[in-house]
């Protein structure tokens, strides 16, 4: 496993606030990984450093194992949070220069545009001109511009801001059929649950800080509560039986607590007795949990 | 520097541009409306500027007829003088002839009589007092008719004073190594025409360049942009894909030029008579201070671009950008009258108005070859300097957001 990104101990201070303090994280090939937190936590401004708009008042990044070049520009994608565009550009056009100061050869850009539009549905719209586009559109040109070119890392702050749920749906699916390529994905959100499924890695950062980081797995299992959904013919008993903590019912699932992960088997015997069990499956902590537990232990 | 990103930069402005109907239009249209301004108000006032009706009190009872004898003649050596003259009653008070002017029965008037003749002085009083050119003539007339008065009075004899004075006319001609053409009011026209068409292009390629960097700032796009290049290519390819317009604009007007003056004269060429030569080195300097004045104001205006986040924000330096332009159209004038004078010399060496000043003391052919190899000189220095400084800010600039920076700010810019 390569690493592709590494960002080691970055600092970044605006007139006496400090908008990024000490964030380090690593990225592999192969990968997606997110950089995850409440809006003004410092996710641009550290996406910024590593695209080198911005420089580090301390640390460093390293892309590809060594310190930002121009050839190391190539190899990246990146899709700022404020999207722009040259408006009376037509999009064919748009897309070639992108692709060509990108450093692909002109005769291999053609039929790759050509590819792209076919992909997210905005053939009819190659010759047209980028203002006469929807909002929409725009989002989905700027995207195949920042991807034409086979970054082998991209970086995409908050690419699913303004972007309907079929729109989503067809990033996320190249998101994942880049990641199977092995290309490492960095992107950020301030949306939780946009990351849930896709992650492989995160990043939580805070008030400039980072205040988690990991295979999202294991920190699930980390922050893994003693409690279970259990779907059953009358959820309420489910409240009287040995171990149980306290329970809340929604819908037709109980979410049960226990006191602790060894009261498990003796609470789902009693359970079996005392009611009909339909489904029981242990609660995978949510990213949203997840970031608030680990902002109060990080303060705590 | 890698040549292929600044190729599709260039290539992206120059199509963007070359490739639109208001970029031709505006290329057959600058000349035709330049000429017309230029050209225009020379022949529409001589047609159309009425006729001035001048009174004349006349005690004498010998100027006004000889008044409007020299009026009628001055037609014959120079353009017509439109005035005709009403000679009023002597027995008019001031009062009366200050009503006659007010209620418009006559324009102006003058009162002559013997003192008059000899103090050399004469009042002329009119609603409108700006026509300076028909006072002038007037004054020249009035400067014939009393030096022949006062001749008679000294005994010479009248028809031989007529006889010897008769009209003067100033032949100009032209003389260079080419030979003999007429120069002066035609020389004069070729300065003017061609010292704003490259005012012109300098002021709209220059705030070209300002929108297009202000556009790509508010747009966002130099992000995606930088992540692609250096701010040193975008700004090169962005100079050189502009510059490379206004060179195909300059060099459709050049042909169009050299063709209409080869070929056989038609219309109003055929009535200027013989043009001067222009010469190669004065068509050579036409394309270099484009050239080279275009780069220097393009990495002014991009500069100012870079330090503003949108059009509102950069009008102030943007005008202050414009200065040494504007300044350089006032100062042509004088240029034009006196080019070799030391004022004329020393301010074409200051590089920020060396193109527009220097090239109108090329065309009036005032300049001398080591003057003109000095200044240019001078000024491809000032603008690699400049270049290399505009760069530093640019690069900084272009990604900067939020408050207008300080001008210690844009400085320390250049030193990061």
């Amino acid at each position: 496993m390569s690493t592709i990104l590494n960002v080691d101990g970055v600092v970044k201070r605006f007139d006496g606030h400090t908008a990024v303090d000490q964030v380090s994280f690593s990225v592999e090939a192969g990968k997606v990984y997110g950089l995850l937190g409440p809006n003004g936590a410092g996710k641009t401004t550290t996406i910024r450093m590593i695209m080198d708009i911005i420089a580090p008042d301390e640390g460093s990044v390293r892309i590809f194992g060594e310190p930002r070049t121009d050839l190391s520009n190539h190899r990246i994608g990146y899709l700022p949070e404020e999207r722009g565009l040259y408006r009376k550009m037509t999009v064919r056009e748009q897309l070639s220069f992108l692709a060509e100061i990108k450093g692909m050869h002109r005769a291999d850009i053609a039929p790759r545009v050509d590819a792209w539009l076919e992909r997210m549905e905005l053939v009819d719209w190659g010759p047209k001109k980028v203002e006469e586009l929807s909002k929409g559109m725009q989002q989905k040109v700027q995207f195949i511009g920042t991807v034409i070119h086979d970054p082998e890392l991209l970086i995409l702050d908050e690419p699913f801001s303004g972007l309907d749920p079929i729109n989503v749906n067809l990033i996320k699916e190249f998101m994942i059929e880049a990641r199977e390529r092995g290309t490492a994905i960095v992107f950020s959100t301030h949306v939780l649950e946009q990351a849930e499924k896709l992650c492989d890695d995160i990043c939580l950062i805070n008030r400039g800080r980072k205040i988690l980081d990991g295979p999202l797995g294991e920190l699930r299992e980390r922050f893994r509560r003693p409690a279970f959904l259990v779907k059953a013919s009358d959820g309420a008993t489910l409240a009287r039986l040995p171990g149980v903590k306290g329970i809340q019912v929604k819908g037709d699932v109980t979410r049960v607590e226990l006191t602790d992960d060894n009261a498990r088997e003796t609470f789902l015997l009693a359970a079996l007795n005392a009611t009909t069990i339909i489904e029981f499956r242990p609660e995978e902590p949510d990213l949203e949990f997840i970031f608030l537990k680990a902002v109060r232990d990080a303060s705590a | 520097m890698r040549v292929h990103k600044v190729g599709a930069v260039v290539r992206r402005e120059y199509l963007g541009q070359v490739r639109t109907k208001g970029f031709w239009i505006s290329t057959a249209l600058i000349p035709v409306f330049l000429v017309a301004i230029l050209v225009g108000p020379a022949l529409f006032f001589n047609k159309q500027q009425g006729t001035l009706l001048l009174g004349c009190q006349d005690a004498t009872g010998r100027i006004a007829e000889l008044l409007v004898e020299k009026i009628e003649a001055a037609g014959e050596y120079g353009e017509p003088l439109h005035v005709t003259v009403r000679t009023l009653s002597t027995a008019m008070s001031p009062d009366d002839l200050t009503r006659l002017l007010l209620d418009g029965e006559i324009d102006a008037y003058v009162r002559v009589d013997e003192s008059t003749i000899q103090r050399g002085e004469i009042d002329y009083r009119a609603r409108v007092t700006t026509n300076i050119i028909v006072q002038e003539r007037l004054e020249n007339i009035f400067q014939e008719i009393f030096t022949a008065e006062r001749l008679s009075a000294h005994g010479f004899d009248a028809a031989k004073i007529q006889e010897l004075s008769a009209g003067i006319r100033l032949n100009v001609i032209e003389v260079g190594k080419e030979g003999e053409s007429a120069g002066g009011e035609v020389r004069f026209a070729i300065a003017y025409v061609m010292f704003f068409l490259l005012y012109m292009m300098l002021i709209g390629y220059g705030q070209h360049i300002l929108r297009g960097v202000l556009e790509e700032k508010s747009s966002r796009i130099v992000e995606v942009i930088i992540s692609s290049l250096r701010p040193s290519e975008l700004l090169l390819g962005k100079i050189f894909g502009i510059g490379a317009v206004g060179l195909t604009q300059v060099t459709v007007w050049v042909i169009t030029a050299v063709v209409l003056a080869a070929g056989p004269s038609i219309g109003i060429l055929a009535s200027i008579g013989p043009l001067p030569s222009i010469s190669p080195v004065l068509i050579f300097h036409f394309f270099f201070y484009f050239l080279v004045g275009f780069f220097l104001y393009a990495t002014v205006f991009a500069t100012v671009g870079a330090i503003h986040s949108n059009e509102q924000e950069a009008q102030q330096y943007n005008f202050v950008a414009m200065m040494p332009l504007i300044a350089s159209v006032v100062l042509v004038f004088g240029v034009i009258n006196a080019p070799t004078s030391t004022f004329s010399v020393v301010i074409s060496f200051v590089p920020l108005v060396t193109p527009l000043i220097m090239l109108a003391r090329v065309a009036v052919g005032a300049v001398t070859p080591l003057e003109l190899v000095a200044a240019d000189i001078l000024l491809v220095a000032f603008v690699a300097l400049e270049i290399w400084f505009a760069a530093r800010i640019y690069r900084v600039g272009i990604l900067m957001y939020g408050k207008r920076p300080t001008l210690p700010e844009v400085l320390r810019w250049a030193r990061y």
